[in-house]
């Protein structure tokens, strides 16, 4: 070790360091163009020279080259180092002016513009990087500097492309100005490493994070392209990464689980669009799948979010979308429909839209199947609000003009004619499959396939595979959209969680902590620990001069500064300061508390401190990151935004989190087949369960319902889960039970139910609510319901054909969407098209004579019922489109039924004469009273409105009550049971716990002044405020909260103050801004 | 309908008129302002004797607070009888939208509104009350009418609601002879039990009304025109408000700032000496009492949306300050651009409890 002093700091340094290293272990930054971590000084731009005024010979030095030895005393900026410095930054910038780096460097110094005039044809400023990384890193030697003076220049052996050179691309890589191109010295076709994760749209590296939420969120070296793995060379990465965390001896490893249970989700593939040739895809520049099109869309996609079409970077104005490519299609062998590409076609074409509005887009389609929930809503929209074009018709071909890479499509139009129209971007709405590797493994896993290759399921149960253990969840069983997936997610873990009740909580080690030190009210004594985050912070902002300015701040008795101030060791040693120093307030600076402050609370928590006496100054993404080009700013900001969490944490007061003990039993509203499901999903898993039923049996809907569209005999399994139900000692069923009153809260409810038979009420005491009420059919009054016998409803029609009470019917009529898709009832009810079918395919099953006609908007056999709409269609049902403005007319002729319709394929009116008229009514909710008496929301089309729509379908912003089944939307029995696991598993997230921990940072409320105006409770999203209506005091519900902060907001007098942001404490940071 | 007046007394007609609402036990208990002492000032006065029903005033014009805020001490806690009230347009209002805020148990209210075109400062009353000729309220309430020189408030001289909304039972002189009738508005099972013959309504009370009603619509417009002039940066403000004592009077009379306690008197506002030094220094020099701006503008926040116009905050104000005039100006603009009429519908959500996606800016 040597000791030096450098600007008057004493330094102590290995020897054999340079004076650059040592100055930037001291925190004192030198400015250096030619310098890299990785590779030899050089010495070549000399604007990192120093002055040495003592302990060698005096004078300037480079001090990226210059060893340190014992006793030398330097200094970084005086007079004649600037003088220099700036001298030299004008001959560079004379090379190249506009070299970024160099003017930001010239700027501290006063240079706006060099006063000698550019000569040289290049960017190259001679810095030799190029050079020493091919030679010192890649081992080529492939560049090198050649002639001297005025005519040195970077260059290959005789200017000629060289042989050795591997493409490796570092030269250009490491350039700071863009004066080298790889291509020039390389003899081979240089390829780009194209990106998997954006289909081939945008580039990557080869150390890269698969993309930007990736889990973890860890960079990967791709060793098939990477030079050490290739070559033993390079190890750039090595060198540069500051927290040492690159290991080249990391292997893949096998281990072993030992399991209860396996959930089996792998997802699913897109259609390969090269096999449909005839729209040219991978042929045609302009030609791109919906995939692609998603990450053009998106902000951190390749081309951050701009439409460009990839043939000339152009911003496209006419896009075509054409839809089911590889769905519904039987020569390529996806007979069934694919279920979300109507959706997310629309979505992109809306997104586009937004992005330009200048944009055309055209959505190709042979039925737009907006089933899902609001689904219809958003399809209207795009086509009214938006001006989305829908063509109904599926192009055949694609030609590409050859000048501007334009895109002609021909297709018939709603005349009947064809017409060919030009367009600037196709897009695939290419549909999906499972993978061949997923195949593999499924029979690996001894699972059954279907004939498309996705996983068969038991019958009902659509995350119960034929093995019992095994369970699937999401594509793997049939395509759908992100609810459905997360709704079956929950289902698995349910089936899952059924048979590891036992087991359950047997893993989970708890956690130790001391004793919490007394919290006293003295003076406080504040530690600031500050982070260099690597460079992030420390390359930008003067760390060290934070430091000084924090300890000088009130009641601050300590600051120091770490390189990672998340890093195990500096963890530690806060730790150890905070016994050392007897801190009671800890301050951190570093990055955001959003992702750090558990980490920090969790370390002042291991060393006795309330980890609510802890305050983060994000000095990273509000600070350095975002003024990385003026550092001086940047460190002053540095220093207010310390001095603004360290002027609240001086009024921190300890937080003890509230916790309320759980309820085990469930209350489930509705006994339907949701509802039942449910309850014995809920009491295999170990828990008391309360089944409402209003009506006098159980089974809901289902007890009019006898076959499903693939053949199941619901009746059959009706009279299983009912006796299922009845027999489980777990299960309460209350018959005749109506809901009176429902009181309390998350973990503690209170119900009071009516039983009509014995006329007496009883109080239930549950910890969670699952809501499955269910859905009504549409009793219709249009198209003489009611009024004819022989109009009836499909449900009437499953009937008369169970009990094959079908004499006669030889020409049956059906109409679809009654009561739905219309003005007051503005959504899809799913299931009548397939309900329709399955009837038609029954009827034809008895009489294969039958004549059905089937009047229809579009047909809506979503996923592998689509194969049901074929076998209709091959076995002569006749489909008959008609649309919203011409429904058909039915009129009485001497007491005999007439049904009129425009043809839209011939252009002219038919007219049927049928003998029995089948209504396919849709589904309504009724569920205004319950969603009062919970305060839960409604869709505007009567359905509980979840708490969010893709990804807490079966959740409210209330915790502790659940949806599922029709109350939450239209759907099929199988659609319904996974909901019903679903909603089970979210209730034993909450069940399962003994106690409920409240949020810390919730409001708190001062009794005495508070006016009992109620604005607290209006404002609250989560029902977690009330003013209590005997003592007019505003009241917490303090598990419900979610400390969201509206309340403490909207309260006029501060009552209502949001603890760790009270209002002082706001005061003091915004006082301390303020200077 | 109308009301004859007794022997030409307008005084003893009503006093009448009151009795017999009490004795008919149409309500429980009559909150009515009644001169006490000599005539000379009078005050709200809860009656339940109905012999104690001597010298009501509802038409007197003055207003010594408004009586929405003392409603509300009285209605708070359900008070489980029913109880007349017998105010202002202005204050009727107050009654509606401190109902909202839950400090009014609305329900136990039988609200009786009388008409109102004005009411006087205390000093300027007086001063009449004192002057050679006196007070004579059928000349005063017909120079109102007529538009003759009248001393009134500010808050009086823009009012556009002279008739109370809202109520069950209306009183009122506009568009009568004064000197022989009163005119009445109610149900006709009310008119029926309290014996008052049903007649269609005096011919002219419309159209006096919506005289008087644009005139002060005119008014009003004006008045916003010149104070928008006055308040045209933060400095005005500074300016306008430097007088600012802090008494918390303006906040005391307000009808609608029903808080227990006001922020500004919680320790949120007690500032430590090296507090105020330390903004010394920043500023240079800082302002005794500190935080008077401050506070003005907090109850703008609060209150602008609900403000009801009834002018208190500055008859109150021992200083003169234009408090009124600041909650006019921009209590105006915060309830256009919320779309939203303070005291005028029970139903109508306060903008600080609606979540509104999108708003058009004003």
């Amino acid at each position: 070790m040597v000791n030096i002093i450098i600007n008057n700091q004493k330094i102590k340094i290995e020897e054999g360091k340079t004076i650059l290293e040592a100055a930037e272990k001291a925190g004192i930054s030198i400015p250096t163009l030619c310098y890299h971590k990785a590779l030899s000084p050089y010495g070549a731009c000399r604007i990192c020279l120093v002055e040495i005024v003592g302990g060698g010979r005096p004078g300037l030095v480079a001090s990226c080259q210059y060893p340190v030895k014992e006793g030398l005393v330097i200094e970084t900026d005086t007079e004649r180092v600037r003088k220099t410095r700036k001298i030299m930054l004008e001959l560079i910038l004379a090379r190249n002016p506009n070299f970024e780096r160099a003017k930001e460097i010239a700027r501290e110094y006063g240079i706006i513009k060099s006063r000698i005039e550019k000569k040289e044809k290049d960017d190259c400023i001679l810095c030799g990087l190029c050079v020493r990384i091919c030679k010192e890193r890649m081992g080529q030697s492939v560049l090198s500097f050649i002639n001297r003076g005025y005519e040195r220049k970077i260059g290959s052996p005789f200017d000629k492309k060289s042989p050795i050179c591997m493409g490796c691309g570092a030269c250009a890589f490491i350039c700071p100005t863009g004066a080298i191109k790889s291509e020039a010295f390389c003899e081979k076709d240089l390829i780009p490493l194209l990106s998997e994760f954006e289909k081939g749209m945008g580039t990557r590296p080869v150390i890269n994070i698969l993309y930007p939420q990736a889990v973890p969120n860890a960079p990967v070296i791709d060793k098939e392209h990477c030079i050490y793995f290739n070559k033993e060379k390079c190890q750039i990465c090595k060198a540069v990464c500051e927290a040492d965390a690159i290991d080249y001896t990391m292997e893949e490893k096998k281990g072993y689980l030992d399991v209860g249970a396996i959930i089996f989700s792998p997802g699913f593939d897109l259609f390969d669009p090269h096999l449909k040739g005839e729209y040219g895809y991978g042929i045609y520049k302009n030609v791109i799948t919906s995939r692609q099109f998603e990450r053009l869309l998106s902000a951190s996609g390749p081309s951050q979010g701009e439409i460009i079409r990839p043939s000339d970077g152009k911003h496209p104005k006419k896009i075509a979308f054409i839809s089911c490519v590889g769905s519904r299609d039987i020569v390529c062998g996806n007979e069934y429909c694919s279920s979300v590409c109507c959706m997310y076609s629309t979505k992109e074409a809306i997104i586009a839209k937004e992005h330009d509005p200048e944009i055309e887009a055209t959505i190709f389609y042979m039925d737009i199947r907006a089933f899902g929930k609001g689904f219809e809503r958003y399809f209207n929209s795009a086509r009214d609000n938006y001006g989305i074009r829908y063509i109904k018709c599926m192009p055949s071909k694609i030609i590409e003009l050859q000048q501007s890479k334009n895109l002609r499509i021909t297709y018939r139009n709603d005349n009947n004619s064809f017409v060919e129209e030009e367009f600037d971007l196709v897009v695939l709405a290419t549909g999906m499959k499972p993978s061949e590797e997923v195949k593999k493994l499924a029979s690996k896993l001894g699972l059954e396939l279907n004939e498309y290759g996705f996983c068969e399921k038991t019958d009902f149960f659509p995350t119960q595979t034929k093995t019992p253990g095994i369970f699937i969840c999401g594509a793997i069983g049939e395509p759908k959209d992100i609810p459905e997936t997360i709704v079956e997610a929950s289902s698995a873990a349910a089936e899952a969680s059924k048979l590891l009740s036992q087991a359950r909580g047997t893993l989970i080690s708890k956690k130790e902590y001391p004793e919490e030190k007394p919290f006293i009210d003295e003076e406080p004594r504040i530690g600031v620990f500050i982070c260099h985050c690597g460079r992030n912070i420390g390359g930008v902002i003067d760390v060290p001069k934070v430091v000084e300015y924090a300890r000088s701040l009130p009641y601050v008795v300590f600051a120091e500064e770490y390189l990672y101030t998340c890093s195990q060791d500096s963890l530690e040693k806060i730790k150890e300061e905070i016994k050392r120093q007897n801190l009671t307030r800890v301050v951190v600076a570093s990055c955001t508390p959003t992702t750090h402050a558990p980490l920090f609370r969790d370390t002042i928590r291991e060393a006795g401190l309330n980890p609510y006496l802890f305050e983060m100054a994000s000095i990273r993404e509000h600070c350095s990151w975002v003024h990385m080009k003026e550092p001086g700013k940047a460190t002053e900001k540095a220093k207010e935004l310390v001095a603004m969490a360290v002027a609240k944490a001086a009024l921190l007061s300890p937080i003890r989190q509230v916790s309320v003990e759980v309820n085990k039993d469930g209350l489930i509203i509705g006994g339907g087949i949701t509802g039942m499901i449910t309850a014995i999903s809920l009491a295999d898993q170990g828990f008391d369960v309360h089944l409402i039923e209003k009506t006098n049996q159980l089974g809901g809907h289902a007890n009019n319902l006898y076959f499903t569209i693939d053949g199941k005999n619901i009746q059959e399994f009706l009279k299983r889960i009912i006796e299922k139900v009845e027999k489980h000692e777990r299960i309460h069923v209350y018959l005749n039970a109506e809901v009176k009153e429902i009181s309390g809260y998350l973990g503690n409810y209170k119900t009071i139910i009516h039983l009509k038979d014995e006329n007496k009420s009883m109080e239930l005491l549950h910890g969670i609510i699952v809501i499955a009420t269910g859905a009504k059919e549409y009793k219709p009054t249009e198209y003489f319901y009611g009024k004819n016998p022989n109009v009836i409803t499909q449900t009437e029609f499953e009937k008369k054909l169970v009990k094959k009470d079908i004499s006669g019917l030889n020409k049956v009529v059906m109409i679809q969407c009654v009561g739905s898709r219309d003005e007051e009832h503005p959504y899809c009810s799913r299931i009548c098209c397939s309900h329709a079918i399955k009837n038609a395919l029954k009827l034809k099953e008895i009489n294969p004579e039958a004549q059905i006609i089937i009047l229809y908007r579009d047909i809506r056999t979503y996923g592998f019922r689509e194969k049901y709409y074929l076998e209709a269609r091959r076995k002569g049902v006749l489909f008959i489109q008609y649309n919203e403005k011409e429904k058909p007319k039915v009129n009485e002729v001497n007491g005999k039924l007439q049904v009129k319709v425009n043809d839209p394929v011939i252009g002219e009116e038919v007219i049927f004469e049928p003998d029995l008229l089948v209504l396919s009514a849709g589904i309504y909710a009724d569920n205004e009273e319950l969603s009062q008496t919970l305060k839960l929301p409604l869709t505007e089309d009567g359905f509980f409105m979840e708490a969010h729509a893709k990804i807490r379908p079966l959740d409210f912003t209330t915790d502790g009550i659940f949806v599922a089944g029709l109350a939450h939307s239209p759907r099929t029995i199988e659609e319904s049971i996974a909901q019903a696991n679903g909603a089970s598993i979210r209730a034993v997230s909450i069940l399962s716990k003994d106690k409920i921990l409240a949020k810390a940072e919730i409001p708190k409320v001062n009794e005495k002044w508070c006016s009992g105006c109620g604005i607290c409770e209006e404002v609250c999203p989560y029902n977690a405020r009330k003013v209590d209506p005997e003592t007019k005091i505003a009241e917490v519900i303090e598990v419900l909260c979610q400390a969201c902060g509206a309340c403490a907001m909207a309260c006029p007098n501060g009552v209502s103050q949001q603890r760790y942001f009270e209002m002082k404490e706001i005061f003091a940071i915004i006082d301390t801004a303020l200077g | 309908m109308i009301i004859p007046l007794k022997d030409g007394d307008i005084e003893e007609t009503l006093n009448k008129f009151f009795k017999d609402i009490l004795e008919k036990k149409i309500v429980d208990a009559l909150f009515i302002p009644q001169s006490i002492f000599s005539g000379r000032s009078y005050a709200y006065t809860l009656v339940k004797d109905p012999s104690k029903i001597k010298n009501v005033q509802p038409f007197l014009p003055i207003l010594m607070n408004n009586g929405a805020k003392l409603i509300s001490s009285l209605t708070f806690w359900d008070p489980k009888q029913k109880i007349g009230a017998v105010l202002r347009s202005c204050e009727i209002r107050g009654v509606i939208e401190l109902a909202k805020f839950k400090q009014i148990t609305l329900d136990r209210l039988f609200l009786i509104g009388v008409d109102c075109l004005g009411t006087m400062e205390i000093e300027d009353f007086e001063k009449v009350l004192n002057s050679k000729e006196g007070f004579k309220l059928e000349k005063f309430l017909s120079d109102l009418i007529s538009g003759a020189p009248v001393n009134i408030r500010k808050a009086c001289q823009i009012c556009s609601s002279p008739v109370p909304q809202n109520v069950l039972m209306n009183l009122g002189f506009i568009g009568v002879d004064i000197k022989k009738e009163i005119f009445i508005h109610t149900s006709d099972e009310l008119a029926q039990e309290l014996g008052i013959e049903k007649k269609s309504n005096p011919d002219k009370r419309e159209e006096v009304l919506s005289q008087i009603v644009a005139k002060k619509k005119k008014q009003r417009d004006q008045f916003l025109a010149e104070l928008r002039k006055k308040f045209k940066s933060i400095s005005d403000l500074l300016n306008e408000f430097a007088r600012c004592k802090r008494c918390y009077n303006c906040r005391v009379e307000c009808p609608i700032c029903y808080c227990k306690e006001c922020v500004f008197l919680t320790n949120v506002f007690e500032h430590r000496p090296e507090q105020y030094l330390k903004w010394a220094e920043r500023k240079g020099l800082i302002k005794f009492p500190y935080d008077t701006l401050l506070f003005h503008l907090t109850r703008l926040n609060h209150i602008a949306a609900s403000c009801i116009s009834c002018g208190q905050c500055s008859s109150a104000c021992p200083n003169n300050l234009p408090v009124f005039e600041l909650f006019q100006l921009v209590g105006n603009d915060v309830q256009k651009l919320f779309e939203y009429e303070p005291g005028n519908n029970i139903d109508e959500r306060p903008p600080i409890i609606t979540f509104k996606e999108e708003l058009e800016p004003l």
